[in-house]
Protein backbone atom coordinates (compact mmCIF):
# COMPACT_ATOMS: atom_id res chain seq x y z
CA UNK A 1 0.00 0.00 0.00
CA UNK A 2 2.76 2.00 0.67
CA UNK A 3 4.69 1.75 -2.41
CA UNK A 4 1.22 2.26 -4.08
CA UNK A 5 1.05 5.09 -2.22
CA UNK A 6 4.37 6.33 -3.08
CA UNK A 7 3.63 5.90 -7.02
CA UNK A 8 0.18 8.12 -6.40
CA UNK A 9 -2.39 5.45 -6.55
CA UNK A 10 -5.50 7.70 -5.05
CA UNK A 11 -7.24 4.36 -3.58
CA UNK A 12 -3.83 3.99 -1.48
CA UNK A 13 -4.26 7.45 -0.02
CA UNK A 14 -7.68 7.10 0.92
CA UNK A 15 -6.80 3.11 2.32
CA UNK A 16 -4.10 4.58 4.40
CA UNK A 17 -6.11 8.04 5.02
CA UNK A 18 -8.87 5.59 6.36
CA UNK A 19 -6.78 3.56 8.72
CA UNK A 20 -5.06 6.34 10.13
CA UNK A 21 -7.02 9.27 10.42
CA UNK A 22 -9.45 8.18 13.00
CA UNK A 23 -6.73 7.50 15.66
CA UNK A 24 -4.78 10.71 14.68
CA UNK A 25 -7.76 12.89 15.01
CA UNK A 26 -8.55 10.67 18.73
CA UNK A 27 -5.29 11.32 19.80
CA UNK A 28 -5.19 14.75 18.89
CA UNK A 29 -8.84 15.30 20.11
CA UNK A 30 -8.30 13.97 23.72
CA UNK A 31 -4.89 16.06 23.68
CA UNK A 32 -7.43 19.04 24.25
CA UNK A 33 -6.46 20.45 20.12
CA UNK A 34 -8.43 22.88 19.41
CA UNK A 35 -9.54 21.52 16.07
CA UNK A 36 -8.72 18.16 15.81
CA UNK A 37 -10.39 17.14 12.37
CA UNK A 38 -8.58 20.03 10.51
CA UNK A 39 -5.48 19.36 12.32
CA UNK A 40 -5.91 15.56 11.21
CA UNK A 41 -5.73 17.04 7.40
CA UNK A 42 -2.88 19.30 8.11
CA UNK A 43 -1.37 16.16 9.35
CA UNK A 44 -1.78 14.16 6.34
CA UNK A 45 -1.36 16.62 3.55
CA UNK A 46 2.30 16.44 5.10
CA UNK A 47 2.88 12.92 5.12
CA UNK A 48 1.10 12.31 1.71
CA UNK A 49 3.32 14.72 0.40
CA UNK A 50 6.46 13.48 2.28
CA UNK A 51 5.31 10.05 1.20
CA UNK A 52 8.10 9.61 -1.68
CA UNK A 53 11.01 10.46 0.58
CA UNK A 54 10.02 8.11 3.21
CA UNK A 55 11.81 4.85 3.29
CA UNK A 56 10.19 2.17 5.64
CA UNK A 57 7.50 -0.49 7.00
CA UNK A 58 4.09 0.40 7.64
CA UNK A 59 4.53 0.19 11.59
CA UNK A 60 7.37 2.75 10.61
CA UNK A 61 5.04 4.53 8.84
CA UNK A 62 2.19 4.68 11.75
CA UNK A 63 4.73 5.85 13.82
CA UNK A 64 6.09 8.91 11.62
CA UNK A 65 2.72 9.54 11.06
CA UNK A 66 2.01 10.15 14.99
CA UNK A 67 5.37 11.96 15.21
CA UNK A 68 3.89 14.39 12.62
CA UNK A 69 0.47 14.41 14.17
CA UNK A 70 2.57 15.24 18.13
CA UNK A 71 4.78 18.17 16.08
CA UNK A 72 1.18 19.39 14.75
CA UNK A 73 -0.17 19.44 18.36
CA UNK A 74 3.01 21.45 19.85
CA UNK A 75 2.60 23.58 16.68
CA UNK A 76 -1.17 24.33 17.29
CA UNK A 77 -0.01 24.87 21.47
CA UNK A 78 2.57 27.31 20.86
CA UNK A 79 -0.09 29.43 18.26
CA UNK A 80 -2.61 29.44 20.69
CA UNK A 81 -0.15 30.86 23.66
CA UNK A 82 0.33 33.58 21.04
CA UNK A 83 -3.55 34.45 20.72
CA UNK A 84 -3.92 35.26 24.24
CA UNK A 85 -7.52 35.45 22.89
CA UNK A 86 -7.77 31.72 22.75
CA UNK A 87 -6.28 30.62 25.91
CA UNK A 88 -6.03 26.34 25.37
CA UNK A 89 -3.52 26.19 28.33
CA UNK A 90 -6.79 26.45 30.64
CA UNK A 91 -7.12 22.92 32.04
CA UNK A 92 -11.33 22.90 31.74
CA UNK A 93 -10.31 23.68 27.57
CA UNK A 94 -7.22 20.96 27.52
CA UNK A 95 -9.29 18.46 29.54
CA UNK A 96 -12.49 18.55 28.36
CA UNK A 97 -15.33 18.66 25.96
CA UNK A 98 -15.21 22.25 23.99
CA UNK A 99 -18.95 23.76 24.13
CA UNK A 100 -22.51 22.19 24.88
CA UNK A 101 -23.40 20.70 21.90
CA UNK A 102 -20.03 18.71 21.79
CA UNK A 103 -21.00 17.56 25.58
CA UNK A 104 -24.20 16.28 24.75
CA UNK A 105 -22.64 14.25 21.74
CA UNK A 106 -19.74 13.19 23.34
CA UNK A 107 -21.99 12.17 26.46
CA UNK A 108 -24.27 10.27 23.63
CA UNK A 109 -20.89 8.08 22.89
CA UNK A 110 -20.14 7.77 26.22
CA UNK A 111 -16.54 9.78 25.43
CA UNK A 112 -17.12 12.26 28.15
CA UNK A 113 -16.18 9.15 30.74
CA UNK A 114 -12.92 9.27 28.85
CA UNK A 115 -12.26 12.89 28.89
CA UNK A 116 -12.19 12.21 33.12
CA UNK A 117 -10.28 9.89 32.89
CA UNK A 118 -7.69 11.33 30.43
CA UNK A 119 -7.98 14.57 33.28
CA UNK A 120 -6.58 12.79 35.82
CA UNK A 121 -3.25 11.79 33.62
CA UNK A 122 -0.58 14.82 33.50
CA UNK A 123 0.38 16.19 30.19
CA UNK A 124 2.97 13.61 30.24
CA UNK A 125 1.78 10.56 31.40
CA UNK A 126 -1.68 11.57 28.90
CA UNK A 127 0.91 11.95 25.68
CA UNK A 128 2.66 8.53 26.60
CA UNK A 129 -0.58 6.46 27.35
CA UNK A 130 -2.03 7.82 24.52
CA UNK A 131 0.58 7.50 21.82
CA UNK A 132 0.56 3.71 23.31
CA UNK A 133 -3.14 2.71 23.55
CA UNK A 134 -4.48 4.99 20.51
CA UNK A 135 -1.82 5.49 18.37
CA UNK A 136 -1.05 1.66 18.98
CA UNK A 137 2.92 2.36 19.26
CA UNK A 138 5.81 0.57 21.14
CA UNK A 139 7.57 1.91 23.58
CA UNK A 140 10.58 2.32 21.55
CA UNK A 141 8.45 4.35 19.23
CA UNK A 142 6.67 6.50 21.39
CA UNK A 143 10.13 7.53 22.78
CA UNK A 144 11.32 8.29 19.50
CA UNK A 145 8.08 10.76 18.96
CA UNK A 146 7.85 12.48 22.43
CA UNK A 147 11.76 12.63 22.77
CA UNK A 148 12.07 11.05 25.46
CA UNK A 149 14.17 8.07 26.69
CA UNK A 150 12.92 4.62 27.07
CA UNK A 151 12.74 4.50 30.89
CA UNK A 152 11.28 7.85 30.78
CA UNK A 153 8.54 6.65 29.02
CA UNK A 154 7.88 3.34 30.67
CA UNK A 155 8.09 5.13 34.21
CA UNK A 156 5.24 8.06 32.70
CA UNK A 157 3.19 4.96 31.11
CA UNK A 158 3.30 2.94 34.55
CA UNK A 159 2.32 6.03 36.75
CA UNK A 160 -0.65 7.07 34.20
CA UNK A 161 -2.05 4.07 34.53
CA UNK A 162 -1.94 3.99 38.37
CA UNK A 163 -3.28 7.09 38.06
CA UNK A 164 -6.29 5.50 35.37
CA UNK A 165 -6.51 2.70 38.62
CA UNK A 166 -6.97 4.85 41.35
CA UNK A 167 -10.05 7.04 39.15
CA UNK A 168 -11.59 3.99 38.32
CA UNK A 169 -11.32 1.82 41.11
CA UNK B 1 -7.87 -5.19 44.70
CA UNK B 2 -4.24 -5.79 43.70
CA UNK B 3 -1.45 -2.82 45.86
CA UNK B 4 -0.90 -0.60 43.66
CA UNK B 5 2.54 -1.41 43.39
CA UNK B 6 1.54 -5.06 41.61
CA UNK B 7 1.16 -3.11 38.19
CA UNK B 8 4.59 -4.45 37.01
CA UNK B 9 6.03 -3.98 33.56
CA UNK B 10 4.48 -7.22 31.94
CA UNK B 11 0.84 -6.21 33.47
CA UNK B 12 1.51 -2.63 31.87
CA UNK B 13 2.48 -4.19 28.72
CA UNK B 14 -0.66 -6.64 28.99
CA UNK B 15 -3.14 -3.55 29.82
CA UNK B 16 -1.65 -1.35 27.34
CA UNK B 17 -1.82 -3.88 24.18
CA UNK B 18 -5.40 -5.62 25.59
CA UNK B 19 -3.94 -8.69 26.36
CA UNK B 20 -5.96 -10.08 29.23
CA UNK B 21 -5.27 -9.10 32.97
CA UNK B 22 -6.17 -10.64 36.06
CA UNK B 23 -9.76 -10.23 37.35
CA UNK B 24 -8.77 -7.44 40.06
CA UNK B 25 -7.38 -5.22 36.89
CA UNK B 26 -10.58 -5.57 35.03
CA UNK B 27 -11.98 -2.14 35.71
CA UNK B 28 -8.50 -0.43 34.44
CA UNK B 29 -8.76 -3.10 31.78
CA UNK B 30 -11.64 -1.52 30.61
CA UNK B 31 -11.14 2.03 31.01
CA UNK B 32 -7.91 1.30 28.72
CA UNK B 33 -10.64 -0.28 26.25
CA UNK B 34 -12.81 2.80 26.71
CA UNK B 35 -9.61 5.58 25.42
CA UNK B 36 -9.07 3.02 22.67
CA UNK B 37 -12.67 2.78 21.31
CA UNK B 38 -13.22 6.77 21.50
CA UNK B 39 -10.13 7.35 19.35
CA UNK B 40 -12.39 5.27 16.27
CA UNK B 41 -14.54 7.73 14.69
CA UNK B 42 -14.47 8.35 11.28
CA UNK B 43 -13.23 12.37 10.17
CA UNK B 44 -13.68 13.23 6.94
CA UNK B 45 -11.01 15.01 5.27
CA UNK B 46 -10.64 18.44 4.26
CA UNK B 47 -11.69 19.70 0.70
CA UNK B 48 -8.47 20.47 -0.02
CA UNK B 49 -6.81 17.09 1.47
CA UNK B 50 -9.65 15.17 -0.36
CA UNK B 51 -9.14 17.14 -3.91
CA UNK B 52 -5.40 15.99 -3.89
CA UNK B 53 -6.02 12.92 -2.32
CA UNK B 54 -8.54 12.23 -5.44
CA UNK B 55 -5.84 13.54 -7.57
CA UNK B 56 -2.95 11.54 -5.92
CA UNK B 57 -0.84 15.68 -6.59
CA UNK B 58 0.57 16.80 -3.72
CA UNK B 59 3.12 19.22 -5.34
CA UNK B 60 3.30 22.92 -3.62
CA UNK B 61 2.59 21.12 -0.05
CA UNK B 62 5.20 21.58 2.58
CA UNK B 63 6.50 17.57 2.91
CA UNK B 64 6.28 16.44 6.67
CA UNK B 65 10.01 16.00 8.13
CA UNK B 66 11.43 12.59 8.13
CA UNK B 67 12.53 11.17 11.09
CA UNK B 68 16.44 10.93 11.09
CA UNK B 69 19.07 8.14 12.90
CA UNK B 70 20.61 10.53 15.95
CA UNK B 71 23.80 11.15 14.16
CA UNK B 72 21.95 12.09 11.06
CA UNK B 73 20.10 14.15 12.54
CA UNK B 74 23.18 16.12 14.58
CA UNK B 75 25.11 16.34 10.40
CA UNK B 76 21.99 17.28 9.46
CA UNK B 77 21.78 20.46 12.22
CA UNK B 78 25.39 21.18 11.38
CA UNK B 79 24.31 21.11 7.78
CA UNK B 80 22.29 24.15 8.09
CA UNK B 81 23.71 26.70 10.63
CA UNK B 82 26.46 29.06 9.39
CA UNK B 83 30.27 28.31 9.36
CA UNK B 84 30.85 30.20 12.65
CA UNK B 85 28.75 28.86 14.52
CA UNK B 86 30.60 25.54 13.21
CA UNK B 87 33.31 26.23 14.59
CA UNK B 88 32.00 27.88 17.83
CA UNK B 89 30.36 24.54 18.41
CA UNK B 90 33.18 22.55 17.26
CA UNK B 91 35.43 25.02 19.84
CA UNK B 92 33.21 24.30 23.06
CA UNK B 93 33.08 20.46 22.22
CA UNK B 94 37.11 20.37 22.26
CA UNK B 95 37.75 22.66 25.16
CA UNK B 96 34.66 20.83 26.70
CA UNK B 97 36.77 17.61 26.28
CA UNK B 98 39.92 18.84 27.21
CA UNK B 99 38.95 19.83 30.35
CA UNK B 100 37.11 16.38 31.07
CA UNK B 101 40.44 14.62 30.34
CA UNK B 102 42.51 17.38 32.36
CA UNK B 103 39.96 16.79 35.44
CA UNK B 104 40.43 12.98 34.98
CA UNK B 105 44.41 13.93 34.63
CA UNK B 106 44.30 11.41 31.53
CA UNK B 107 46.50 13.86 29.19
CA UNK B 108 50.49 13.23 29.28
CA UNK B 109 52.53 15.03 31.66
CA UNK B 110 53.12 18.29 29.89
CA UNK B 111 50.10 18.65 28.15
CA UNK B 112 48.15 18.11 31.53
CA UNK B 113 50.09 20.87 33.27
CA UNK B 114 49.58 23.45 30.21
CA UNK B 115 45.67 22.51 30.35
CA UNK B 116 45.81 23.14 33.97
CA UNK B 117 47.10 26.25 33.74
CA UNK B 118 44.79 27.44 30.43
CA UNK B 119 41.52 26.49 32.13
CA UNK B 120 42.41 28.00 35.83
CA UNK B 121 42.93 31.37 33.67
CA UNK B 122 40.33 31.41 31.58
CA UNK B 123 37.79 29.42 34.32
CA UNK B 124 37.00 29.63 37.47
CA UNK B 125 37.78 25.73 38.03
CA UNK B 126 41.40 25.08 40.55
CA UNK B 127 43.04 21.72 40.16
CA UNK B 128 44.77 22.67 43.60
CA UNK B 129 43.41 20.48 45.68
CA UNK B 130 46.22 20.11 48.98
CA UNK B 131 45.57 22.96 51.00
CA UNK B 132 47.31 21.36 54.08
CA UNK B 133 50.95 21.32 52.05
CA UNK B 134 50.26 25.06 51.40
CA UNK B 135 49.98 25.96 55.32
CA UNK B 136 53.26 23.80 56.06
CA UNK B 137 54.74 25.71 53.34
CA UNK B 138 54.71 29.01 54.68
CA UNK B 139 55.64 27.71 58.46
CA UNK B 140 58.84 26.34 56.91
CA UNK B 141 59.98 29.42 55.01
CA UNK B 142 59.58 32.05 58.00
CA UNK B 143 63.21 32.44 57.98
CA UNK B 144 63.18 32.43 54.28
CA UNK B 145 60.72 35.51 54.26
CA UNK B 146 62.98 37.57 56.35
CA UNK B 147 66.03 36.64 53.62
CA UNK B 148 63.77 37.65 51.11
CA UNK B 149 62.15 41.02 52.86
CA UNK B 150 65.90 42.02 53.75
CA UNK B 151 66.94 41.74 49.77
CA UNK B 152 63.20 43.45 49.27
CA UNK B 153 63.99 46.99 49.20
CA UNK B 154 66.91 46.53 47.24
CA UNK B 155 64.99 44.87 44.41
CA UNK B 156 62.35 47.61 45.00
CA UNK B 157 65.03 50.00 43.22
CA UNK B 158 65.22 47.52 40.27
CA UNK B 159 62.12 48.43 38.73
CA UNK B 160 63.80 47.12 34.98
CA UNK B 161 63.70 43.72 36.96
CA UNK B 162 60.55 43.24 38.09
CA UNK B 163 60.72 39.42 38.28
CA UNK B 164 59.27 36.82 36.39
CA UNK B 165 55.51 36.57 36.22
CA UNK B 166 53.18 34.90 38.14
CA UNK B 167 51.02 32.41 36.87
CA UNK B 168 47.79 32.99 39.46
CA UNK B 169 44.42 33.51 37.48
CA UNK B 170 43.01 36.83 36.99
CA UNK B 171 40.23 37.10 39.05
CA UNK B 172 41.48 35.09 41.67
CA UNK B 173 41.74 36.53 45.30
CA UNK B 174 45.62 37.42 46.09
CA UNK B 175 44.95 35.23 49.84
CA UNK B 176 43.45 32.55 50.71
CA UNK B 177 39.94 32.67 52.93
CA UNK B 178 40.75 31.48 56.18
CA UNK B 179 44.15 32.86 56.37
CA UNK B 180 43.59 36.66 57.93
CA UNK B 181 46.52 36.63 59.45
CA UNK B 182 48.52 37.41 56.14
CA UNK B 183 47.05 40.15 54.20
CA UNK B 184 48.36 43.05 57.43
CA UNK B 185 51.52 41.44 57.54
CA UNK B 186 53.80 43.19 55.68
CA UNK B 187 56.88 40.90 56.39
CA UNK B 188 55.01 37.87 54.26
CA UNK B 189 54.90 39.60 50.70
CA UNK B 190 55.68 36.59 49.11
CA UNK B 191 52.49 34.84 50.22
CA UNK B 192 51.80 32.41 47.64
CA UNK B 193 48.70 32.53 45.93
CA UNK B 194 45.87 30.69 47.12
CA UNK B 195 46.01 27.41 46.19
CA UNK B 196 48.74 27.21 44.29
CA UNK B 197 50.95 24.69 46.15
CA UNK B 198 53.26 24.80 43.04
CA UNK B 199 54.14 27.95 43.05
CA UNK B 200 55.00 28.82 47.15
CA UNK B 201 58.45 30.62 46.97
CA UNK B 202 59.41 27.12 49.08
CA UNK B 203 63.05 26.71 49.41
CA UNK B 204 63.28 23.21 48.90
CA UNK B 205 62.38 23.34 45.58
CA UNK B 206 63.00 26.11 43.77
CA UNK B 207 65.35 24.56 41.02
CA UNK B 208 62.40 22.54 39.77
CA UNK B 209 59.71 24.97 38.66
CA UNK B 210 56.53 23.25 37.02
CA UNK B 211 56.45 23.71 33.47
CA UNK B 212 53.68 25.78 32.94
CA UNK B 213 56.06 28.47 34.64
CA UNK B 214 56.64 30.49 31.54
CA UNK B 215 53.06 31.59 31.77
CA UNK B 216 51.78 34.03 29.30
CA UNK B 217 53.09 37.44 30.21
CA UNK B 218 49.49 39.39 30.22
CA UNK B 219 48.98 37.20 33.05
CA UNK B 220 52.15 37.98 34.50
CA UNK B 221 51.59 41.78 34.17
CA UNK B 222 48.48 41.46 35.91
CA UNK B 223 49.73 39.84 39.03
CA UNK B 224 52.31 42.00 39.37
CA UNK B 225 50.38 45.18 39.05
CA UNK B 226 48.29 43.19 41.46
CA UNK B 227 50.95 42.66 44.19
CA UNK B 228 52.26 46.36 43.99
CA UNK B 229 48.72 46.84 44.66
CA UNK B 230 48.00 44.99 47.69
CA UNK B 231 51.61 45.65 49.54
CA UNK B 232 50.99 49.65 48.62
CA UNK B 233 53.47 51.82 50.45
CA UNK B 234 54.03 49.35 52.76
CA UNK B 235 57.89 48.73 51.35
CA UNK B 236 57.53 47.87 47.55
CA UNK B 237 58.20 44.30 48.34
CA UNK B 238 54.98 43.04 45.83
CA UNK B 239 57.18 42.32 42.42
CA UNK B 240 60.00 40.95 44.55
CA UNK B 241 57.35 38.58 46.63
CA UNK B 242 55.90 37.38 43.48
CA UNK B 243 59.41 37.06 41.56
CA UNK B 244 60.23 34.92 44.58
CA UNK B 245 57.20 32.98 44.92
CA UNK B 246 57.44 32.15 41.09
CA UNK B 247 60.36 29.66 42.13
CA UNK B 248 63.23 32.08 40.95
CA UNK B 249 64.52 32.24 44.24
CA UNK B 250 67.53 30.65 43.47
CA UNK B 251 68.00 32.75 41.09
CA UNK B 252 67.51 36.12 42.65
CA UNK B 253 70.19 36.50 45.30
CA UNK B 254 72.75 35.63 42.51
CA UNK B 255 71.03 37.79 39.87
CA UNK B 256 72.10 41.44 38.98
CA UNK B 257 71.03 42.76 42.41
CA UNK B 258 74.23 41.38 43.76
Amino acid sequence: MLDAARAGAPWAFERLYGDLAPIVTGYLRLQGSAEPDDLTSEVFLGVFAGLPSFEGTESQFRSWVFTIAHRRLIDERRRAVRRPSEPTDDPATLDGPGGDAEAEALDALGLRRVYELCATLSAEQREVVLLRIVGDLTVEQVAQTVGRSVGAVKALQRRGLTALRKKVE
Amino acid sequence: MLPLHLLDEDTVEALLTGRPVTPGLAPLAGAVGAIKAASRQPVRPSAELAQRMASGDFTGISPAPIPAPAGRRLRSWLSGVSPRVRVVTGAVVLFTGLTAATATGALPGPAQARMETLIETVTPISFQDEPEPDVVDIRDTEPDRGRTASTGPGESHTPADPGPPVTTPPGKPETPPGKPETPGNPDKPETPPPGRPETPGNPDRPETPRPEAPAPDNSGQGNNGNGNSGNGLGDGNGGAGNGNGNGNSADRPNGPDR
